[in-house]
């Protein structure tokens, strides 16, 4: 078989599955180089899932690597139909009764409860809280929106969802100011310096913000105090991020029309030294920053960096590459332990599994936001249809 | 009729229309007219050249594949072309060597059914092997270091059962 020339083989190869592409693949240089340059793990995989959409279609290789473990979840799908593929998927009704486009959702999970933040516009925003109570109820909190003439929680019915812990601390949406300090959902108390306080996380009882002064912009770490080097919230906005105790700004000049204009800095647990890590284009941060483990993500020009972040020593190290599976620039991520759900700017998303550098799963709605877990399930959320998503299991087999 | 000669010097008288199952004669034919007389197969030998003769013949009234018709042409079609008909599947039940000088013939002689079925039984014999009994079936000769190897088995780790 050596002997045929290569457009032969590749004519040979080009009826193979998925599997016996790989195992072709695996038996000597020349055969393993004909397959990856005439793209045919790309050619098996549109054969399986031909409604795949052509930036999956592009991420051939990732997407034969997801075909490979998981055809049966797919082979039944012939067209690229949202409704037809939601039909496939088992899903959850969610019941909250949500009839607006949101354009910006953050999961957090202050020790085990999934809570919800959507804003519509600066001036528009709402938090939602599932109960911990697990009474089968989800919250909503007050809002800035005008039309909320009542700001006070709204109960509606909702299934209770539980969540692991992502991330140190959660939001608190907006504070409800009140003498001394503000108060937080769960009734805690916290007094605050004189200012105007946002990102507001709570860590171990203590409450991380931003605080900002006429020109100054103060990182707030229970009763200290630390003027961070930035200017003015008309100047630049600035965003903040608690993991593992170290702070991490990102901060967006609004001054400046340059792609560059992002930039990432962390203040470790203990120091009060500001170090900035590097420079970032602005789609980037703060969308596309997620932590696994001891683990930076970023999602950049295409491709998923593994960063290890000394935040005591205020330097980043390389660690790897991964080729993001999404291929086009990322326009959010959203990370939940070891699962990254990529979104792209083209519509299409991913779920990636941090620990085995594979896509998961292929998520066929652009509205879906979120991912958590349900009943030991993962699940997405998808705002616009009101919908929990199950993606599977959340053992390392998913 | 035409005469065909193979590489090793052997004539082969054919019908005009079984030899016109090869593009490649077929034009020939047009441009040289009626008489065609001899025409030289240098790349084929006289065992492979009969056996071809043989597949052109059972298949001589077969609807021609149209100009341009590239059968298979997308992922789906060739997926689902795995299929090889009973007449063509025993005339294909040759030692691996004729198999392949059948597959560079046809490729050559431009007879595309042939080769598509070519390709079809090869598919075939490496679907369901391992890469080591696809080596052995095919003796292919394993070029890669250690080193590529153990690299190359982690890159594809996602697909193996487990």
């Amino acid at each position: 078989m050596s002997r045929l020339p290569t457009e032969l083989s590749v004519q040979i190869f080009a009826r193979l599955d998925t599997q016996s592409l790989i195992n072709v693949s695996e038996t000597c240089s020349a055969f393993r180089q004909a397959i990856l340059e005439h793209q045919l793990f790309k050619a098996a995989a549109t054969s399986i899932c031909p409604w795949l959409t052509e930036p999956i279609k592009e991420t051939w290789e990732a997407t034969a690597r997801y075909l490979v473990t998981k055809p049966q979840s797919y082979t039944e799908i012939n067209s690229y139909d949202t409704n037809e593929i939601l039909a496939a998927f088992p899903s959850v009704q969610f019941k909250a009764d949500l009839d607006i486009a949101f354009e910006h959702e953050e999961a957090v999970d202050p020790d085990g409860e999934v809570m919800f933040e959507t804003q519509r516009s600066q001036l528009d925003s709402a938090m939602f809280r599932v109960s911990p109570e697990g009474d089968g109820s989800i919250y909503m909190s007050p809002s800035m929106s005008s039309d909320v003439t009542e700001p006070q929680v709204t109960r509606v019915n909702c299934q209770t969802l539980r969540a692991e812990k992502v991330m140190d601390g959660y939001l608190l949406g907006d504070p409800e100011v009140v003498e001394g300090g503000l108060k937080t959902y769960t009734g805690q108390k916290f007094d605050v310096p004189e200012g105007d306080i946002s990102h507001q996380t709570v860590v171990g009882g203590k409450l991380f913000a931003l605080l900002r002064r006429q020109g100054q912009v103060f990182l707030l770490r229970g009763d200290r105090l630390l003027r961070l080097p930035f200017a003015g919230r008309k100047l630049v906005d600035i965003r903040l991020h608690i993991v593992h105790g170290h702070a991490f700004f990102t901060t967006t000049s609004l001054m400046s029309l340059r792609p560059q204009a992002t930039k990432l800095f962390v203040v470790g647990r203990d120091s009060d030294t500001v170090h900035p890590l590097f420079d970032c284009h602005p789609y980037d941060i703060p969308h596309n920053f997620a932590v696994h483990g001891e683990y930076l993500y970023l999602c950049k020009d295409m491709k998923l960096f593994q960063l290890y972040c000394n935040a005591e020593e205020g330097k980043t190290y390389l660690c790897r590459i991964i080729n993001n599976p999404v291929h086009y620039a990322a326009s959010k991520t959203y990370s939940f332990g070891k699962y990254l759900l990529i979104k792209s700017f083209a519509g299409s998303q991913v779920l990636f599994d941090l620990e085995s550098d594979s896509m998961s799963h292929i998520i066929h709605d652009r509205d879906v936001n979120c991912i958590m877990l349900y009943e030991d399930e993962l699940v997405c959320f998808c705002f616009s249809k009101s919908m929990l998503l199950r993606l599977g299991g959340t053992n390392g087999t998913t | 009729m035409v005469t065909l000669v193979s590489s090793d010097g052997v004539s082969f008288n054919v019908d005009q229309k079984v030899a016109s199952r090869s593009a490649l004669i077929k034009n020939m034919m047009e441009d040289i007219g009626e008489d065609a007389g001899e025409i030289p197969v240098p790349n084929v030998s006289s065992n492979v050249l009969k056996k071809v003769i043989e597949y052109c013949t059972y298949h001589k009234d077969d609807p021609l594949p149209q100009s341009g018709e590239d059968e298979g042409t997308s992922a789906a079609d060739k997926k689902k072309s795995t299929v090889i008909d009973d007449w063509d599947y025993n005339f294909l039940q040759v030692d691996q060597e004729m198999l392949f000088e059948i597959i560079l013939t046809a490729n050559y002689l431009d007879i595309k059914p042939l080769l598509d079925v070519g390709c079809k039984t090869v598919a075939n014999m490496i679907k369901g092997k391992t890469p080591e009994e696809i080596r052995r079936t095919f003796n292919i000769a394993n070029d890669f270091t250690p080193e590529e190897e153990a690299q190359i088995r982690r890159e594809n780790e996602w697909a193996e059962d487990r």
